[in-house]
């Protein structure tokens, strides 16, 4: 077959010409080097903030979620800001891996491994929040809707709540059966790598599901890639949109807002290209993977975020255009609450880490700065949190009789709860990074040749 | 990656025109036929004529705008694959002007077409007292000019550079075509939303929705691509555009497939969340759409623009037949027709549809002057843009 034909505009996706045996042997080098000082202090830094975490878990499940700030009028505000959050930073996995392959952005064989391993971790960090919010979540199987004995007693099927359960359950199950498909060739790699009888053979051999590399195992697996794309690509809208159900079909003035599904989707993938930005960042330093998530990469993914950060910007616009609008004092009242109200700070530090911030991706020196970027992304992760938080507390804190009107402070037991969900998000990460090979190695091996001549030379800039 | 000659681009592409000489003369006299009988009808039935004339001029404008925003993201995105068929895209925005014309001639229907122009109206209503910093004629006007002038502006600015390339062959316009595109597509996002409060959601004006300007954006970029797509397999059958190929007809119908669900999800968005909620304030919109003679038409909606491409689309093979995808791009084009049509005429004649010789001579001259319009555009700039640095990889496309 004759290479396609690419324009000379097209920059390589590696930064130095790479063959297929070096790209093994680079790829795998985490894994078969052993673990690092940096990486085992990482590891102890996220086990910690996990214990921490497991600590206030069980204290608030022994004694009851009296134990957080929630009062008569805010029933909801940490817990689910951080749940929303979470199932946000996710969504751009699921982006990269299964959207970008559709639209055959190649440079997403970089970061798609890495990215959706981020998904996975985000979601188990998003199910804690909902799960203890129960109350008795010993008895969560009571959202199954199975037959049972408990009388005529079925799920509420008009609930979004419900359809949360649904929706990310079904999500990270396909979420991690199509991250684990793309592992198999990888993992067949290590397998075939390790020393014979070794217990990382075996182990390496059971994970890889017997694969043999032969021509229609791999035809089977491109089109089992193939349809999990397919599949995954409505579940990044139903996920968010959802989520955002569970606000926007209430009547509550600030929640309640049809533009919610699509610009809750946009949020979240905004968020996720924030957090990927910034775990793709260290990863590619520590790991020494400069050369394939290169400045290429992470220009892309500064455009998805500036891309997204205008779409959420317009959403907040419209938003506050359309409570004047509509002429309904209520819904005035929360923006004006939003912006001059107790929260006031939160709002603003909204406003400049998710519209302004993002702006600077414009510029091409600002998208080739790491450090940059860096702090960017971290900026638009905060934003992201607190517009969460915001939307949540701020329309339920003065409601519609001012005598009930609160206001809302975390405990100790919900703060170390977020730090628990960080340590269970890291905890994970580094473990993969540890186990698992990082990058996709059987996909990049596909597009070291782009935009290369055939005697394996880049061309000049 | 050296770029060679494509073989099979002719070199002689001159003389290619979607329109036969016979035809262009029928499409020209009937465009002359229908503006006149709209523009009779203005004089005769103005409470009729107008906001036939809204619809239908919105559509196209809006149609042919999408052409320019299918070329933006695509330059933004820097796909290679879409250049080879760039001048399909570039011709449809020969109506923007025409369109913004139009537009202007429009503001003489206001007192007809929006309720809140009535002072005596706004007098006796304390909500439009409350609305009458946005909604009063004079600043309606202002944002109207404002808003076709920047369409007219920037929708041109990036034809041009595509024409100014294919002379020079420099590199350097590509770039000037992604800054063009980058202000495009953000002033366009702006200028969208305000045209469709202001044009559409206006009509209505005690009722709003924060989706509504994304919908209408959803529905007029289903209308766009789907004509784009039609209007490529036409050319493609007239013998022209042949360095394209069954790659470029599928991705073309990927994107039909890809906005019509798009356009689902947020009309089941925007209704859903209503009917949930069920304020009266809100759901008086899907109330005056779902009685009487307005009934069939709001189910048919959703059927014709979601139901009908989801499954005639989502086969790989089907998207490439070409006899196929062109039947079910003309049905989306009229679909969206539809739809917009249920957004603009239930304010106009609440007891239902009513379609007579003024609305068949609206669409049939307006959608003529569309075509003779893009015709004459697609004659005149020559069939390639061959200087594009991505042409020869768009020619080499294979999916």
């Amino acid at each position: 077959m004759s290479a396609p034909v690419v324009s000379t505009l097209r920059q390589p996706l590696t930064s130095e010409p790479k063959s297929c045996h070096q790209v093994s042997d680079e790829i795998l080098a985490p894994i078969e080097r052993g673990p690092t000082a940096l990486w085992w202090a990482g590891l102890a830094v996220s086990c910690t903030a996990l214990l921490i975490g497991s600590v206030a878990v069980t204290h608030q499940i022994w004694t009851g979620i009296g134990t957080w700030g929630l009062n008569k009028s805010v029933g909801w505000a940490w817990d689910i800001t951080n749940f929303v959050f979470w199932v946000g930073i996710g969504h751009a996995g699921t982006l990269i891996s299964a959207v970008l392959l559709l639209f055959r952005q190649r440079w997403r064989t970089g970061v798609n491994r890495s990215a959706e391993a981020m998904t996975i971790f985000a979601v188990m960090c998003a199910g804690i929040f909902p799960l203890i919010h129960m109350g008795r979540p010993w008895l969560a199987f009571w959202m199954a809707p199975y037959p049972n004995m408990r009388g005529p007693l079925w799920v509420n099927f008009r609930s979004p709540l419900l359809w949360d359960a649904f929706a990310v359950s079904t999500y990270f199950t396909v979420s991690a059966v199509f991250w684990y498909v793309g592992l198999i060739p990888d993992l067949a790699l290590a397998r075939d790598r390790a020393v014979g009888g070794s217990w990382k053979k075996k182990l390496y051999g059971l994970a890889s599901l017997g694969w043999n590399g032969s021509a229609r195992t791999w035809s089977r697996y491109e089109k089992v890639c193939l349809l999990l794309a397919g599949l995954a690509t409505p579940l990044v809208f139903s996920v968010h949109t959802i989520v955002s159900f569970d606000f926007a079909t209430s009547v509550v003035p600030g929640w309640h807002s049809t533009i919610f599904p699509p610009y809750f989707v946009c949020g979240a993938i905004f968020s996720g290209m924030a957090m990927v930005l910034t775990l793709m960042i260290i990863a590619r330093r520590v790991l020494r993977f400069e050369s394939y998530i290169t400045l290429g990469h992470i220009g892309a993914m500064c455009k998805m975020t500036l891309m997204t950060s205008c779409v959420v910007s317009l959403a907040y616009m419209t938003e506050w255009f359309t409570a004047w609008y509509g002429g309904n004092p209520n819904e005035w009242f929360v923006v004006v609450n939003r912006a001059l109200g107790p929260y006031r700070g939160f709002f603003w530090l909204m406003v400049f880490c998710n519209m302004l911030v993002p702006q600077l991706f414009w510029f091409e020196k600002v998208r080739r700065c790491l450090p940059a970027v860096f702090v960017l992304a971290i900026l638009v992760n905060v934003g992201m949190w607190l517009e969460r938080f915001v939307i949540i507390v701020t329309s339920l804190h003065r409601d519609y009789l001012p005598s009930s009107w609160a206001e809302y402070s975390p405990t100790w037991v919900e703060i170390a709860t977020f730090i628990g969900s960080f340590g269970l998000f890291f905890t994970g990460f580094f473990l993969f990074a540890r186990f698992l090979p990082f990058i996709a190695q059987s996909e990049v091996k596909g597009v070291i040749r782009y935009a290369r001549a055939p005697s394996g030379g880049g061309h000049a800039r | 990656m050296t770029a060679t000659a494509a073989p099979h681009v002719s070199t002689a592409a001159t003389g290619h025109h979607l329109l036969g000489a016979a035809s262009f003369r029928v499409l020209a006299g009937l465009a002359a036929l229908g503006t006149g009988a709209l523009g009779l009808g203005l004089i005769v039935a103005p409470e009729r004529a107008w906001p036939n004339l809204l619809l239908d001029n919105f559509y196209l404008l809006s149609v042919s705008l999408v052409g320019v925003f299918f070329i933006a993201i695509h330059r933004l995105a820097k796909a290679g694959w879409p250049t080879v068929l760039q001048r399909v895209p570039e011709a449809m925005t020969a109506y923007v002007p025409v369109g913004a014309v139009l537009m202007l001639v429009m503001l003489m229907g206001v007192p007809t077409l929006y309720h809140w122009s009535h002072p005596e109206a706004v007098a006796a209503d304390a909500l439009l007292q409350a609305k009458a910093g946005w909604l009063n004629v004079p600043a309606f006007a202002m944002r109207l000019v404002v808003v076709v002038a920047l369409w007219w502006w920037l929708g041109r600015r990036i034809v041009r550079v595509s024409r100014r390339q294919d002379e020079s062959g420099a590199i350097a316009e590509t770039a000037a075509g992604m800054r063009a595109s980058a202000v495009f597509t953000v002033v366009f996002a702006l200028t969208f939303t305000i045209a469709s409060i202001d044009w559409i959601m206006s009509l209505e004006p005690h009722w709003f929705s924060t989706l509504f300007p994304w919908y209408v954006f959803s529905s007029v970029a289903c209308g766009g691509v789907a004509l784009l797509t039609a209007l490529l397999i036409l050319l493609r059958r007239r013998g022209y555009l042949t360095a394209t190929n069954e790659h470029h007809v599928h991705d073309l119908g990927k994107w039909v497939f890809a906005f019509s669900l798009f356009w689902g999800y947020l009309w089941f968005s925007q209704y859903m969340l209503i009917w949930y909620a069920n304020i009266p304030e809100e759901s008086v919109y899907y109330v005056a759409r779902s009685e009487g003679g307005w009934w069939a038409l709001f189910v048919a909606n959703p059927i014709i623009n979601v139901a009908l491409p989801l499954l005639l689309l989502l086969p790989a093979a089907w998207k490439r037949n070409e006899t196929l995808l062109f039947w079910v791009c003309v049905v989306i084009v009229a679909g969206h027709w539809l739809d917009l049509y249920i957004m603009v005429m239930p304010s106009a004649t609440p007891a239902g549809p009513r379609i007579g010789p003024l609305e068949v001579a609206a669409v049939v001259g307006l959608g003529s002057l569309f075509l003779v319009l893009f015709d004459r555009a697609f004659r005149r700039a020559p069939m390639y843009p061959r200087g594009d640095p991505y042409f020869e990889e768009s020619v080499h496309h294979h999916g």
